[in-house]
């Protein structure tokens, strides 16, 4: 059962990361330029 | 337990993306830097600066900086709640932080800018961050199989696994010390045939008992330890 909150992080972490390198990232960098 | 993992589900998400952006921030910040001012700037103080520091520049480093520890906290919490290590979130921020910033580093030693020298101590540099970035990414990499391949460190023990040494003191039915003798082998995990060691060692002999019955009278009980009795 552990494996699947494991792969769930993985999920979860690696939709996160596409969201700050595609949309909170830019934003950011924009807001503080 | 649930709601647990689905908070976690989300701190891990948010977390991640957090890092991300603040990294990114980090990222244009230091290479705004590093190409319009050589890679170092100032502000204030007494003397006259040749680069001073943009206001854009001073935010996006600060607040990737600062931005990345904090969003790495949820996205600790996150892993926790999920059951993983919550150090796998460190060590992931190392490398990514490392393995960006070096990054920069090398691409802008291998394209110096104008004004900036031949960029070699630039690609040194980053060679360093790297190596440093690996030292965060090989244990993120083993932290995550082993949760894939193991389960998480709250995994129970499997049932049916022995104590390895099993105390019985006098007065409660024996007071033989036992040394579960082949418990270090169950399903030959640990060793061959029940031994302890090549060739089996003094730990193993007697099939598991490791010590004397205690004396008639119910006295403490007393280890025998192979070789110390000659010492004494």
């Amino acid at each position: 059962v552990n494996r699947i909150w494991a792969l769930v992080w993985l999920a979860a972490s690696a939709a996160g990361v596409v969201a700050g390198l595609t949309v909170l990232g830019p934003a950011l960098v924009t807001m503080l330029k | 337990l649930i709601v647990r993992r689905l908070i976690g589900t989300l701190l891990a998400a948010a977390g991640a993306a957090g890092v991300t952006a603040c990294l990114m921030s980090a990222f244009r910040g230091m290479r705004h830097v590093m190409v319009a001012d050589g890679g170092s700037c100032a502000s204030g103080g007494p003397y006259v600066i040749a680069h001073q520091c943009t206001g854009g520049d001073i935010r996006l480093l600060m607040v990737g900086i600062i931005g990345m520890l904090v969003s790495a906290g949820f996205l600790a919490a996150g892993t926790g709640l999920l059951g993983g290590r919550a150090g796998l979130a460190g060590y992931a921020m190392w490398a990514a932080l490392f393995g960006t910033l070096g990054w920069n580093f090398i691409h802008l030693g291998q394209h110096p800018p104008a004004g900036t020298g031949n960029g070699s101590g630039w690609l040194f540099t980053g060679v360093v961050f790297w190596v440093m970035a690996a030292g965060g990414l090989i244990p993120a990499v083993w932290s995550v199989v082993n949760w894939l391949v193991r389960g998480s460190r709250s995994q129970p023990r499997a049932a049916g696994v022995q104590p390895m040494a099993r105390a019985q003191l006098p007065g409660m039915g024996g007071g033989t010390f036992t040394m579960g003798g082949g418990q270090f082998a169950v399903g030959g995990q640990y060793g061959a045939g029940g031994q302890f060691g090549p060739g089996g060692g003094p730990f193993n002999a007697g099939g598991g008992q490791f010590g004397a019955p205690p004396p008639p009278g119910g006295g403490p009980a007393s280890l025998h330890i192979p070789g110390q009795e000659d010492a004494q």
